[in-house]
């Protein structure tokens, strides 16, 4: 099975330019699927670098109408390169949800909510499916069999894989075994698995490829991405390729 | 009213995943406490012989000559730690220890929840970490030494705007990150469910007694009760009695800071709009982007772009009227309450007071205001910042 993976990269950090060329990168480098962010000023399940970032992106005030036109070149571009979108409900919520989910689903192949569960579903998936935007859902080593079905059927582009009970770039969650989530997973579910939170090295790739169909970096590409070091954002988007 | 978390369209359960499972053993656990005897039994020696109910329901005779009217205070500041905070904060923190759950966790503004919760888990034998923005542990300094007292941790936030929503995010992150250790003691009627439900049941004490006292004490109900409003837990603790009481008028009184026209206030009913945030659909401070804006207030505890779900369905509803007071306005508030009453108010209460003060009514009006609690934590803060106006 080849694991692909699948890098991050927020819109407006350090600048909109800045994020853009790095999606560029990516696309160089050989990632077919991307994870774009979108700021927000209260981000509760990211970690320290990822709270940071979004702060520095806020001061350049980024909206998701401009996100859309600055995405449009690259799409044009790169057409076949899968990209996902991933902020919190309220930037979705502000502008209108019908007509803001309306112009994501131009540019993007699914969205990814962290304050979406499946309690509220209900309220809002039926919007995101009229757009043909699939909301992936995020399921955690300790996320019950029942949720995990519900979560299964309403699935589309691919499932978000939660490796810890914790918060993104995070070394403090607890480990766990993912075999057994992946089992229960993947009884309900044929699509692709892509893992993330606190996935860091070329280790933790390795120890995870085989297992699950995709890995998503986004803590530690930011932290390369502020040190400049992007010969080695080069190394960890494709290193399956060599 | 109430069904499935949601008042109307506000509350839910807006949270990562990874908290599914803890807050459905939070309900579950709450749900069957409420109907264990032992449990409430419990509750009901922690009201009487520690927080020391029932509070007075007392009658300020010098500002009801002054201003015409029958006005009484709900004396929640001379419960056990200073502030209605305690009544829900011995409640969760016993059902936390009822769950087996022996760690603590505490989101404070002004400090009086972070006490409180210090102060439960002091009591109950349990481990405390209190997160407070980094602003506010710079106002309530005194609250912060006796939160350490107590035997809690105190970590300072310093994100965003370094206050209470900021806070709050950060007690979020580290529940996200222990979801099975700890057990998070929200300290207003906010969050996700069914935390406004828990929040306004442990607080409905108030308002029962006060309903109680007021056809006791003057023997019929007020014409008007008013609360301040910053997550709204003092407030539906007190209203939730009197809500199908329609002659009662109900009032809220947020926080109006420098003032509504500029961007340094809390009113978030006032001059909020519909979002999620922490977990729940409701009235929110934000901007045309949908970031949460940064707020302010002259007092800690009122502090908060947004505001519990009853409170949003309530607005909606018609069935409590939602007001506003400038910082300015309570500093005076503050002043002549104590000087006429001999009562130091907290510098929240002062809001719901301070709108007394402006306001006219009928002669002989009665009014019940929910003197949330006692100003000794805001002293140091408006000695330094407003010496001249309160001394
Ligand atoms: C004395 C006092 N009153 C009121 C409040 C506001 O909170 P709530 O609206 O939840 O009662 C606080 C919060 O810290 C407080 O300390």
């Amino acid at each position: 099975m080849k694991t692909i993976v699948m890098p991050y990269a927020l819109y407006g950090y350090p600048t909109k330019m800045e994020s853009l060329s790095l999606i560029r990168r990516f696309i160089h480098s050989g990632a077919t699927r991307i994870e774009i962010g979108f700021p927000f000023s209260d981000p509760v399940a990211d970690g320290e670098t990822l709270q940071k970032a979004n702060q520095l992106a806020l001061k350049n005030h980024p909206t998701i109408q401009e996100l859309l036109v600055d995405i449009s070149s690259i799409k044009r571009d790169h057409p076949q390169v899968k990209l996902t979108l991933m902020t919190y409900l309220n930037p979705i919520l502000a502008g209108g949800i019908d007509k803001t989910v309306g112009s994501l689903s131009t540019h993007f192949s699914s969205i990814v909510i962290p304050d979406l569960p499946l309690e509220a579903y209900e309220s809002y998936l039926s919007i995101f499916k009229e757009h043909s935007l699939p909301v992936v859902p995020l399921i955690t080593p300790d996320t019950s069999e029942s949720r995990i079905k519900e979560y299964c059927e309403q699935a589309d582009d691919f499932i978000y894989l939660v490796t810890v009970n914790g918060i993104t770039g995070t070394t403090t969650g607890t480990k766990k075994d993912l075999q057994p989530v992946l089992k229960k997973i993947r009884t309900h579910y044929q699509g692709p698995i892509i893992a993330g939170f606190g996935i860091k090295s070329k280790k933790d790739i390795a120890n995870l490829s085989g297992t699950v169909d995709g890995i998503i970096i986004a803590s530690e590409i930011l932290r390369l991405q502020a040190n400049g070091d992007f010969k080695e954002i080069e190394a960890l988007v494709s290193p399956l390729r060599k | 009213m109430k069904s499935n978390g949601y008042y109307g369209e506000y509350g839910g359960k807006f949270m990562p995943e990874t908290l599914a499972g803890p807050l459905e053993n939070v309900e579950k656990a709450y749900r069957q406490a409420m109907k264990d005897p032992d449990f409430l039994e419990d509750l009901n020696k922690d009201h009487k012989f520690f927080i020391g109910r029932e509070t007075p329901l007392y009658y300020a005779q010098n500002l009801s000559q002054e201003l015409g009217i029958h006005l009484y205070f709900k004396r929640e500041d001379l419960c056990h730690t200073g502030a209605h905070k305690i009544n829900n904060a011995i409640g969760q923190a016993r059902l936390a220890k009822r769950m087996g759950i022996d760690h603590l966790i505490a989101e404070t503004g002004a400090g009086q929840h972070g006490i409180a919760t210090a102060t439960a888990a002091a009591k109950l034998g349990m481990k405390c970490t209190v997160f407070m923005g980094f602003s506010d542990i710079k106002r309530q300094a005194h609250n912060v030494d006796r939160m350490r007292m107590l035997g809690a941790t105190v970590i300072a936030v310093e994100k965003g705007s370094n206050v209470l929503k900021d806070a709050t995010s950060e007690a979020l992150r580290y529940w996200v990150s222990h979801p099975t250790s700890c057990f998070y003691v929200i300290g207003s009627a906010i969050g996700p469910a069914p935390y406004p439900e828990m929040v306004r049941n442990f607080q409905s004490i108030i308002g029962t007694e006060a309903r109680k006292q007021c056809l006791n004490q003057f023997g019929t109900l007020p014409d008007e009760v008013i609360a301040c409003i910053g997550g709204g837990s003092n407030a539906i603790g007190i209203f939730s009695a009197f809500i199908e009481d329609t002659s009662v008028k109900l009032t809220g009184v947020e926080a109006a800071g420098k003032g509504l026209h500029t961007d340094f206030h809390a009113a978030t009913i006032t001059s909020g709009k519909v979002g999620v945030f922490h977990g729940s659909k409701m009235y929110l401070l934000q901007d045309e982007n949908g970031q949460i804006k940064e707020t302010h207030s002259i007092s800690a505890g009122l502090d908060y772009p947004g505001v519990g779900p009853e409170h949003c369905y309530l607005n909606d509803i018609k069935r409590v009227d939602y007001r506003s007071v400038t910082d300015k306005e309570v500093i005076e508030a503050f002043r002549k309450t104590v000087r006429s009453e001999g009562i130091i108010p907290a510098l929240e209460s002062a809001h719901a007071i301070a709108h007394v003060l402006k306001s006219t009514y009928p002669k002989g009006y009665t009014i019940v205001l929910n003197l949330s609690g006692r100003g000794d934590k805001d002293l140091d803060q408006l000695l330094r910042e407003h010496k001249e106006e309160v001394l």
